[in-house]
């Protein structure tokens, strides 16, 4: 820790990705204090604007290039938001720093890369957490009621988390998808694959929920909503069927499924089915649903940067209201911790975040299994070949 | 009597979701004299009439007890499908999404009529898709709908 006696932060890579939110975390949490945005010093100019804008709605200093950033003493841990692609690089190079990191997901694209950032993190003794859903209330309410045995024998979990947001009915649904077996690229500015963005909460969670891993991998990805996807020849939904070591089945739905299929952010829910019985938790339940003469939601407008409205700064641009027939009943103890705040919890207590590198490293794994056997149409069995 | 299936169907022919895409039902059932797979066999034929699609590829998991079977589905037009259903709740429950292309329709678990018994919903169901579900059972693999029917 700094002399300061708080957590010194250093950001990786700023507005439109996901910083926009973890910088907020660690705003949120008074045992932490930002010290500035950097990133590396190569990244194209519109990176490097956006990463400026972060800094300057912070207030803090923008360091041009991370190596220089990392020689600071005052930063204890690193918050990696980089693109998904140099994910992987820039986590390494913060781990061997000595410095501990909060990564967003997915960690790496390829699976040598989340090998090669779980070696950096444990050859060089940091804490690491990967964002996730696990330390969301609901998520961590299904793991309570399989730890407390009310279902008996956990049999299988049922996961949907899709987001409603960008505007559906514009994929041509002439042909099925073909899947490519080692997919390269996953994000653009108008899209990003979203078995990778979205499925990897799911994959997260019911690891941790069933607290096994998986072994076997079916996969389908589609294209069924959004042109930019297809444009781009990246899916914008996926469904997963999966099998876990303790016996465990699982099925994911997931993806993106447009502003209009959803009253709110979209189905986010976990079916649970026990040897005595079943429980189904439901990020929006319980609820009040409220009707009223008040002009009826409508989705913002089309935001040429981020067609999707990835982006809470987009949200915020475009002054759009969030959807709120939905008002979902506060706990009696309303002391949520954001996910951020947690990473430094397990920090403080010496133990390792429930959502590691490593956990990161797995998650990656049954992804990468995930687009082979969409590509093949058949299960793939883990773990991968190394090579 | 209620029909789940009839009213999905209406709604989906209206069009005010757009083309179906995607069928995801979690199905609770107190069982009597059907087994899991036969009700499962049921709401994919009522999940292939709503997609208007004919299954190619199916994946069957289903617990050593029987008390639970779960179903990946790929259409030959592209549509998903993901079915489950279980034994083990003492009272029916289905909770049900269907994704149009523009749209959604949802019926939750607990929103269930009185009486509903999925095994009288007027849908029949196809000798194949029984036998394409006992051989993804038997073998632990995704069966193909076509190479099931060349045997038979």
């Amino acid at each position: 820790m700094s002399s300061s006696q708080q957590y010194g932060i250093l950001l990786v890579t700023g507005m439109k990705t996901h910083q926009e939110n973890y910088a907020n975390f660690f705003v949120e949490d008074p045992r932490c204090k930002i010290i500035a945005v950097t990133d590396e010093a190569n990244i194209p100019q519109k990176r490097l604007n956006w990463n400026k804008q972060l800094a300057e709605e912070l207030n803090v200093p923008y360091i041009i290039d991370l190596n220089e950033a990392l020689k600071l003493d005052e930063v204890d841990i690193v918050s990696v938001c980089s693109e998904h692609e140099r994910r992987g690089r820039v986590t390494i190079k913060c781990a061997e720093a000595g410095k501990h990191v909060y990564i967003d997901k997915p960690m790496t694209c390829r699976l040598i890369d989340a090998h090669q950032v779980v070696e950096a993190v444990e050859n060089h003794g940091v804490y690491s957490q990967v964002f996730s859903f696990i330390h969301y209330p609901w998520v961590r309410q299904a793991k309570s009621v399989v730890e407390s045995g009310e279902i008996g024998d956990l049999l299988s979990i049922h996961f949907d988390v899709m987001f409603a947001k960008g505007y559906p009915g514009t994929a041509p649904l002439d042909s099925p998808r073909k899947e490519t077996p080692y997919p390269q690229r996953f994000t653009f500015t108008e899209c990003k694959r979203e078995l990778h963005t979205t499925g990897v909460y799911a994959i997260g969670a019911i690891r941790w929920i069933a607290d096994s891993e998986i072994s076997q991998v079916f996969c389908i990805t589609s294209n069924y909503f959004f042109a930019e996807h297809a444009r781009n020849d990246v899916e914008d939904f996926a469904v997963m069927a999966l099998n876990l070591k303790s016996g465990v089945t699982a099925t994911i739905g997931c993806g993106r499924i447009g502003y209009t299929s959803h009253p709110a952010g979209g189905p986010n829910k976990i079916t649970l089915i026990g040897s005595k019985a079943s429980v189904l938790v439901d990020s929006q339940k319980p609820r009040i649903t409220v009707c009223s003469n008040e002009p009826p939601w409508t989705p913002p407008p089309v935001d040429p940067e981020d067609p999707m409205c990835f982006w809470q700064s987009t949200q915020n641009q475009a002054g759009s209201r969030p959807k709120n027939n939905w008002v979902p009943i506060k706990p009696v103890n309303d002391n949520v911790k954001n996910d951020a705040s947690w990473f430094i919890d397990y920090i403080e207590s010496g133990k390792p975040s429930d959502m590691t590198a490593k956990d990161g490293a797995a998650t990656v794994e049954v992804l990468m299994a995930g687009y082979l056997s969409a590509a093949k149409s058949k299960i793939i069995s883990l773990p991968l070949p190394r090579h | 009597m209620h029909s789940l299936y009839e009213t999905v169907k209406e709604i989906l022919e209206s069009r005010r979701v757009g083309d179906p895409v995607f069928v995801r039902c979690n199905a609770h059932v107190a069982l009597e004299n059907e087994n899991v797979s036969i009700v499962l066999a049921r709401i994919l034929s009522m999940a292939s009439s709503w997609l208007e699609a004919t299954p190619m590829q199916v994946y069957a998991q289903i617990d050593h007890n029987l008390r639970q079977i779960s179903t990946t589905v790929r259409y030959t037009d592209g549509q998903t499908a993901i079915v489950t259903v279980s034994t083990v709740y003492s009272k029916t429950s289905l909770d049900l999404m269907v994704l149009g292309n523009k749209g959604a329709l949802y019926h939750d678990a607990a929103a269930i009529a009185p009486g509903f018994d999925i095994m009288a919903e007027p849908i029949p169901i196809p000798d194949w898709l029984m036998d394409a579900l006992n051989q993804s059972i038997r073998d632990g693999e995704p069966a193909y709908i076509e190479e099931v029917m060349d045997i038979e």
